[in-house]
């Protein structure tokens, strides 16, 4: 009988990550190049929801990936 | 939010990329996330199964590690995070296939009770996006925090 130690690595307490120089940077990995693209090409295909379209005409470009402590 | 039983996550300083580890029958099984930025505030997102030996990810096999709810409890809490952090940001979601999908889809079924007081999703069908309703089958998610709720 397989038993499972699942709660060892559950919690319900975490709010937020907890920040390591251990977690890789998958940027350019492959598949989430591939994902991103495809995911682009069916927005440029649809397009936004129109909530968006109105919130983005009023709302300044963010910025993309910075350090935040 | 969302008081179930999630994994243990981790970030970068960045907070684009995520790893969690998953532990079943099938032994430990480390989970990878990541949001890009696409245009103005709308950001993909996408998770997947990182195979540590040749470092390839996967997001098309099932590990039938049985934590399906635990996974999903852990990426919701994920992108809370971002979007507390980011909090203009549209997360734009759509599955590798139509089952990975309904897999998504599923997530936000189950945990819709947590989910509705703090986002607003819209799910793309026939052409249109629409407000999500649970029970309708849908080709892509996004979602975007409502107004006065980042705690």
């Amino acid at each position: 009988m397989n038993i499972r130690k699942k709660d060892s690595n559950l919690t319900t307490k975490q709010r937020k990550a907890i920040i390591s120089d251990k977690v890789g940077n998958y940027e350019n990995h492959p598949f989430f190049v591939k994902k991103f693209e495809k995911a682009n090409a069916f927005l440029d295909k649809i397009g936004l929801p129109d909530f968006l379209v109105q919130k983005s005409s009023t709302t300044t470009k963010r910025s993309t990936e910075k350090n935040i402590p | 939010m969302l008081n179930i039983p999630s994994y243990h996550f981790y970030s970068t300083n960045s907070h684009f990329d995520y790893e969690f580890l998953t532990i079943g029958p099938n032994g430990a099984i480390k989970k990878v996330a990541r949001f890009r930025h696409r245009a103005e505030n709308v950001y993909n997102f996408g998770f997947g199964d990182l195979h540590e030996t040749t470092g390839e990810i996967s997001d098309t096999t099932t590990s039938n590690n049985g934590d399906r709810d635990a996974v999903l409890a852990t990426v919701a809490k994920i992108i809370y995070e971002f979007t507390s952090l980011f909090t203009d940001a549209t997360i734009f979601i759509i599955g590798t296939d139509a089952p990975r999908t309904r897999l998504y889809q599923q997530g936000i079924n189950k945990f819709w009770e947590q989910i509705e007081p703090v986002f607003e999703i819209s799910g793309y069908k026939n052409g249109k996006w629409i407000d999500f309703e649970k029970g309708i089958n849908y080709d892509a998610f996004m979602g975007i925090r409502k107004n006065d709720l980042f705690f």
